[in-house]
């Protein structure tokens, strides 16, 4: 208490800091997978201009780790849907996605469509999309290959904000017999 | 005289009040397998435009056909509504089999106005039918 002055002074390069720091603080993605059930497409206007906003449903992997449970929705940046942009990519390639087919009996297993979406915690909106090919379920190869993605690359589960790094969530139906692999099974 | 005018002014009144409500009428949804799509050309504005209206058979109300239609446009390789169209046409194609085994594909899911036009398409996939709907609907609310 000898120079307030210089204590005030602290005190507030201190607080400017923190408020630099709480900025740049990066905002974390959670990673969901599931199967692709449906995708939206509905025209928004922002910035008195109209673009196309793209939705898209799944049913996840690990409903317990949703808000709102088995399926969530979420949504791309609003942009212009055509053939020769990404957005309009995405849009064909979720509406094959939830088309595609699932089979299981004893004698084969077909699974398709399935994907991971890495969606930013605060406004919900995708900021990754990884489309899974036949026979990946929920981050691993359910068609007799040993393959299984695991870690950032192959996260299954709703991440909570405060877990930052996708891990594989409990899989619905634990793998018997199979070695445990490295990272995507290599 | 100045009932008259009076009984003009409450049925205007009235008459405002009536459209108002019609015109904030919450969107509403349709559902059912795509059944068909089809395209014409009209013309508004002087301009010939793209029209695409969609058939479902209907959840509501089973064995019944619903139309919905989308905002004339451009129907190109550019614009939503000709990814639209292609969508639509591929859900319409969609087989579905109940036996020997159970194949449910192609289904949509609409949120139109109180003229059926189209606000929010949905593409429904693999296994979705009329009972996942109101789950779906419930993702918007």
């Amino acid at each position: 208490m000898k120079n307030p002055q210089r204590l005030l002074a602290g005190l507030l390069l201190l607080s400017c800091l923190s408020a630099t720091v709480s900025a740049s603080v990066p905002v974390w993605a959670s990673d969901v997978t599931g199967k692709v059930v449906a995708v939206y497409h509905e025209s928004v206007q922002v910035n008195q201009k109209w673009l196309d906003k793209v939705s898209v449903t799944i049913d996840t992997c690990a409903p317990n780790q949703v808000p709102g449970g088995q399926f969530a929705t979420f949504s791309y940046s609003p942009g212009a849907v055509a053939d020769d942009n990404a957005l309009g990519f995405l849009f064909r390639d979720h509406a094959n996605a939830a088309r595609q087919t699932i089979s299981k009996n004893q004698y084969m297993t077909v699974v398709g469509g399935h994907v991971t979406l890495a969606v930013n915690d605060q406004n919900k909106q995708i900021q990754k999309t990884t489309f899974w090919g036949h026979n990946w379920e929920c981050g691993r190869n359910v068609g007799g290959s040993t393959a299984s993605a695991t870690g950032a690359g192959g996260g299954a589960g709703y991440q909570a904000p405060a877990a930052a790094p996708a891990t594989q969530q409990p899989a619905s139906k634990p793998k018997i017999g199979v070695p445990s692999l490295g990272r995507f099974g290599f | 005289m100045n009932s008259f005018k009076k009984a003009l002014a409450l049925s205007l009144v009235a008459a405002s009040l009536v459209s108002i409500a019609y015109a904030q009428q919450p969107p509403k949804t349709v559902a059912g397998k795509v059944v068909a799509v089809s395209h014409e050309k009209v013309q508004v504005n002087t301009q010939w435009l793209d029209q695409i209206k969609v058939k479902v058979e209907s959840c509501a109300a089973s064995g019944t056909l619903e139309e919905v239609v989308y905002s004339p446009a451009t129907v190109s390789d550019r614009t939503a509504l000709g990814h639209l169209f292609d969508e639509d046409l591929n859900q319409a194609r969609q087989m579905v089999m109940l036996t020997p085994q159970r194949q449910i594909n192609g289904y949509g899911l609409f949120w139109v106005d109180a003229n059926n036009k189209v606000l929010r398409t949905g593409v429904l996939g693999y296994d979705i039918d009329c009972g996942v709907v109101p789950k779906l609907v419930q993702q918007f609310q």
